[in-house]
């Protein structure tokens, strides 16, 4: 059977009825796996063997009529950012090329409680530094709609893994548009949830109070059967939410009529190809038929978001990576001088960019500029968090596009930081303001690659973001589309 | 607003973030981070000292544990991805050196 | 050249406080584990692991906060200090820099062996921080590696910040006891020294009266300081070294960096450690993995109803309310709040502080000090106290008898008619008295004579005389029995 057209949730539907067993499912994406990673390298490990015992052990059960959980055999891909119990975990850099944890992330302790099969850990950006996945010391990954550009980051294996179909299900992380960006570029459906309503435990930190863990996957009901399983509140991360969860995948078809949407016509008329403007006008088409009327807002200080971000990530980036010293994680340049300890080692095992960003945030936090930086970039915060309450104030979702361009070019970005910094800016505010965003594919440009649309809703809105985004997929089928 | 603009300096920053620099990367890494500073910089211009900043933090509970003793992991877990132990200990080169004799 | 030096003083105190776990873990803290085996990922700073206050912690800083007086912070933070030093887990310490949970406070001085008696210290700040873990030296200095533990690391201190109110060794004595009397009544640490649950650090510099007017040398800062007895010497050894510096080179505090001073005890002085050249750059900023916490009027209500009488309170209640000296009062409130119960339920009976503070001071401590034990564990209680001191009031014990039969109690754990029974101490009844005076003054007709002839003092002779007769004679009922018997003249 191929199963690689299956969504998770059809795959789940045939894992509870038995007409699928775990085996041949786990079996089923490790063989394509085994097939494509060689090329595509979005897996940096894959995990064979626990996978089918796991897998063995769930259809023993379903046999057996014992519970399982809600997830039970559905294979899923994890970034390798995500610290998974003796199962190595290099966040895509040297300095942890060999690290294998000795806990599991509260996500993947979630995952397991469900029955999840965790397959593999899929290639980032170090540390999630990028919006490529051009690893340099992993080896870069490749967009599956084509194999010349990029396929997006930082989580661009998970992307790349669903897009490719090595796995149905997968989760990333996002702190400047990492799940959404390689969502828009993979033509997948990417969700980054509200500051603080995934746990954040094990998740090897790039900028705390940015980022969170989310699912990756074909369709947005997908992603809502998975958000379901991870959600709720963590007593190990002190930034967890309190706000019950929900069943997010149950009030998904609910329609949207009455749905007030945001348009903020400066970000679809400047700065876009024509081919995702109207890609973005033709989605405004069908929300309207449905049913939602469509408002023009206004974000005024967004156009200051990028700033305040790459001023703000490095900051909390310089202190996050300090940790690592030579003392306790795998790698020590060879040296008998405890000075040389630190600064061989971190200049030996960390890449460039990750360097870079180290820099520019001890520069910044360094005495004399904490105002000047850190200070203004959290008031900048702030403004851009007001504009986005204003907005709330009077729709319920905003629409508009995830980056300025399709997927580029592998080596487009790597001599110049900047442009790839500035790819980011539509998404950068949800992690600012610590809003949920949906990223889900909308069409294709001219070269096929596809379109991202981005849909952002207040806190705790997950469900407002998810039903507008499951009418748009019962009404297109871009989101069924694979690539050759 | 009368901030002073000294500039970065990519030898200093990176011994505070203990990165070694080769002397023939120093010129080019100071560079681009003036450049990079230069692109945040466009904030600094803003009169925000009426704003408020946002940590990004917006909980309004108190999270707080029990003081209730957990089990501590196993030291062979703790240690095993050092690079230098002794099985009870991790290893680092001496704090002071070896003392010239 | 003659100048007036004032010595100026502000001591870091880091207080570890009395928790089962970790400032942000639920690890033991417990002291003196095999290395690293009181670790977790939180602790050891593993990549993903997140801190989580420990609600405790908390309570006992503010509990501390309030016994100093202090404002408490409504909205208390958590900030990252960044270093970089092998025993420093995560390469930051989470700490609190802009909002600690206390500050402004102060600490009243009471020293009734100083003049400078009723000095107030005042608090800067006290905010809670973790703890790093313990580096291990090659003490060969062969250049073998250095061993880190990480089982303190995540341990939470409360550091005790002192503006520089005090001005010599003694008085920074004086702090620390009085601050340590209240950390042990709040049972907020067990301030073992030895086991580093109490670190003082000493600012020290001169303030130095010149004809060019005020002036004042370079500070120092002294480490290494492993009780209040060498802080006391480090800062009077430090005062001295100051002023022959100044004398030599006439540095000020602009013209010389900080310095940092460990204090040799057993050489009994201060040796340079390192120059502060710039001062560190930390980098602190608001640590993004915790969030702000809030105290409210009725939290802090709540711990401040479980603080029960603090130790200066205490000695103002022994000197109004049981009559006591000063000093009295002082030595009893220095044993700590089960010493001092112990006196207050005993003195309530007997009604006489004094005798109860003299034998409290003077038979009872010795005791326990020379035993080794302490007020729990002392083998008479309170009530059996009460009645040897009941026995003396009624002389039904005489004074003279007395330190034996306590001695008795004391090392036999009995009562006052137990131990005086074993010792044969019994009240003869005044036939008996009677008879004993009668038979000496039959037997000593020369003695007599003597007092008859106006020799007072020659009736000790015919008491002594009495007592080797038989030792239960109270030397007192004796005499009043004599003076009765003796021949009208």
């Amino acid at each position: 059977m191929d199963l690689s057209s299956f969504n998770a949730c059809q795959l789940l539907d045939a894992l509870e009825s038995q007409q699928l067993s775990a085996e041949d499912c786990v079996r089923f994406f490790l063989k394509q796996i085994a097939n494509q990673n060689a090329t595509l390298n979005a897996f940096y490990t894959v995990v064979e063997e626990s996978a089918m015992a796991s897998a063995k052990s769930v259809d023993q059960r379903r046999k057996k009529g014992l519970p399982v959980g809600p997830l039970a055999g559905l294979p899923i891909a994890v970034k390798d950012g995500i610290c998974t119990h003796n199962v190595r975990t290099t966040a895509g850099s040297p300095m942890l090329e060999n690290y294998v944890p000795f806990y599991n992330a509260t996500v993947v302790e979630r995952l397991w409680e469900a029955d999840a099969i965790l397959i593999g850990k899929t290639s980032m950006d170090e540390f999630g530094m990028g919006s490529s996945t051009e690893n340099p010391h992993f080896g870069g990954t490749l967009n599956p709609w084509d194999h010349q550009r990029v396929p997006g980051g930082s989580s661009g294996g998970s992307a790349a893994a669903i897009a490719a179909g090595m796995a149905p299900i997968a989760l990333g992380s996002d702190t400047g548009g990492s799940i959404r960006q390689p969502a828009a570029f993979c033509g997948i459906t990417g969700l980054k949830p509200t500051y603080g309503r995934v746990s954040r435990y094990g998740l090897i930190a790039y900028a705390s109070s940015l980022e969170q863990i989310g699912p990756m996957a074909k369709t947005v009901e997908d992603t809502a059967l998975l958000l379901s399983s991870c959600a709720g509140h963590d007593p190990r991360d002190s930034t967890s939410a309190t706000e019950p969860s929900e069943d997010y995948r149950a009030g998904i078809n609910r329609p949207i009529e009455g749905f007030r949407i945001g348009v903020c016509r400066d970000h679809l008329e400047n700065g876009l190809s024509v081919e995702i403007t109207s890609a973005l006008k033709q989605a405004i088409d069908i929300f309207e038929s449905a049913g939602a009327q469509i408002v023009d807002i206004e974000l005024p200080n967004s156009s200051n978001a990028v700033a305040a971000y790459y001023v703000i990530a490095p900051c909390e980036a310089s202190a996050n990576l300090s940790r690592y010293d030579g003392v306790r994680y795998t790698e020590r340049a060879p040296t008998d001088n405890l000075d040389q300890m630190y600064s061989k080692t971190r200049a030996d095992f960390f890449g460039d960019e990750v360097q870079r960003r180290i820099l520019l945030g001890t520069f910044a936090l360094s005495s004399g500029y904490y105002d000047q930086y850190y200070l203004q970039a959290s008031k900048v915060r702030r403004l851009i968090q007001q504009d986005f309450e204003t907005a709330f104030n009077g729709v319920d979702l905003i629409l508009g596009p995830t980056t300025p361009t399709t997927a580029f070019k592998i080596n487009q970005c790597r001599q110049d930081p900047l442009s790839m910094y500035l790819a980011d800016v539509y998404t950068v505010s949800a992690n600012l303001a610590g809003l949920p965003a949906l990223s889900l594919n909308c069409g294709f440009d001219p070269s096929g690659l596809p379109i991202g649309m981005q849909l952002q809703g207040p806190r705790f809105k997950e469900s407002s973001l998810l039903r507008a985004g499951h009418l748009f997929q019962s009404q297109t089928d871009f989101h069924n589309r694979r690539p050759a | 607003m009368g901030r002073s603009k000294k500039k970065i300096s990519a030898e200093h920053t990176s011994r505070l973030a203990r990165i070694e620099l080769p002397p023939s990367q120093i010129p080019v890494v100071q560079s681009e981070l003036e450049s990079l500073l230069d692109f945040v910089g466009r904030i600094e211009q803003l009169d925000l000292d009426s704003v408020e900043p946002f940590f990004g933090i917006a909980i309004d509970a108190n999270p707080m544990r029990t003081d209730r003793q957990e089990t501590s992991c196993d030291r062979t877990d703790t240690l095993r991805n050092a690079p230098q132990t002794d099985g009870e200990s991790f290893l680092v080169p001496p704090v002071f050196g070896k003392q010239e004799s | 050249m003659s100048v007036k030096a004032t010595i100026i003083v502000g001591l870091e105190v880091h207080v570890q406080l009395a928790t089962e776990t970790k400032l942000f873990c639920g690890c033991a803290t417990a002291f003196g584990a095999s290395p690293n085996t009181q670790t977790c990922p939180v602790c050891i700073g593993a990549p993903g692991a997140l801190p989580v206050l420990n609600r405790k912690a908390l309570k006992l800083a503010i509990k501390t906060g309030l016994a100093l007086n202090c404002e408490i912070e409504p909205n208390t933070h958590w900030d990252r200090k960044n270093y970089f030093y092998p025993d420093l887990p995560k390469g930051y310490q989470i700490s609190q820099f802009d909002r600690p949970i206390c500050r402004k406070g102060y600490l009243d001085l009471i020293d009734p062996q100083s003049v400078s008696s009723g000095r107030r210290v005042n608090i800067e700040r006290a905010h809670l921080e973790e703890d790093a873990g313990k580096s291990s030296h090659d003490e060969t200095m062969q250049g073998g590696p250095t061993k880190i533990d990480f089982n303190r690391a995540g341990t939470p201190l409360l550091e005790i910040v002192t503006q520089p109110d005090l001005r010599s060794g003694h008085e920074a004595k004086t702090f620390l006891n009085e601050l340590k009397l209240i950390l042990s009544s709040l049972k907020v640490s067990d301030c073992n020294m030895q086991e580093g649950s109490l670190r003082v650090d000493a600012n020290v510099n001169l303030s130095l009266a010149t004809q060019e007017g005020n002036q004042a040398t370079p500070i120092v800062e002294i480490k290494n300081l492993n009780s209040f007895r060498s802080v006391e010497r480090a800062i009077e050894f430090e005062a001295e070294r100051q002023l022959q510096q100044w004398n030599k080179d006439g540095m000020t505090i602009d013209q010389a960096p900080k310095q940092t001073r460990g204090w040799d005890d057993s050489k009994g002085h201060t040796v340079l450690q390192r120059i502060k050249e710039d001062s560190a750059d930390y980098r602190y900023f608001p640590d993004p993995d915790l969030v702000v916490i809030r105290t409210t009027q009725a939290d802090i209500e709540s711990i401040q109803a479980e603080i029960k009488s603090l130790p200066a309170e205490r000695r103002q209640i022994l000197m109004s309310r049981y009559l006591l000296p000063a000093y009295d009062a002082d030595v009893l409130v220095n044993q700590g709040d089960t010493f001092v119960d112990f006196f207050e339920t005993v003195a309530d009976q007997v009604k006489d502080g004094k005798l109860v503070s003299n034998w409290l001071q003077q038979e009872l401590l010795r005791h326990l000090n020379a035993t080794q034990t302490d007020i729990q564990a002392c083998p008479v209680n309170a009530n059996q106290f009460v009645d040897f001191l009941t026995h003396i009031q009624t002389n039904q014990l005489d004074s003279s008898r007395a330190k034996d039969v306590f001695e008795q109690m004391m090392s036999d754990s009995v009562s006052v008619e137990q131990a005086m029974k074993s010792l044969g101490i019994e009240n003869l009844d005044s036939e008996e008295l009677t008879a004993i005076c009668q038979r000496v003054l039959d037997e000593n007709p020369e003695i007599i004579a003597q007092i008859l002839k106006g020799n007072t003092k020659a009736i000790g002779n015919l008491i002594g005389k009495t007592k080797s007769l038989n030792k239960n004679v109270s030397p007192s009922q004796a005499r009043e029995q004599i003076l009765k018997m003796l021949p009208k003249h």
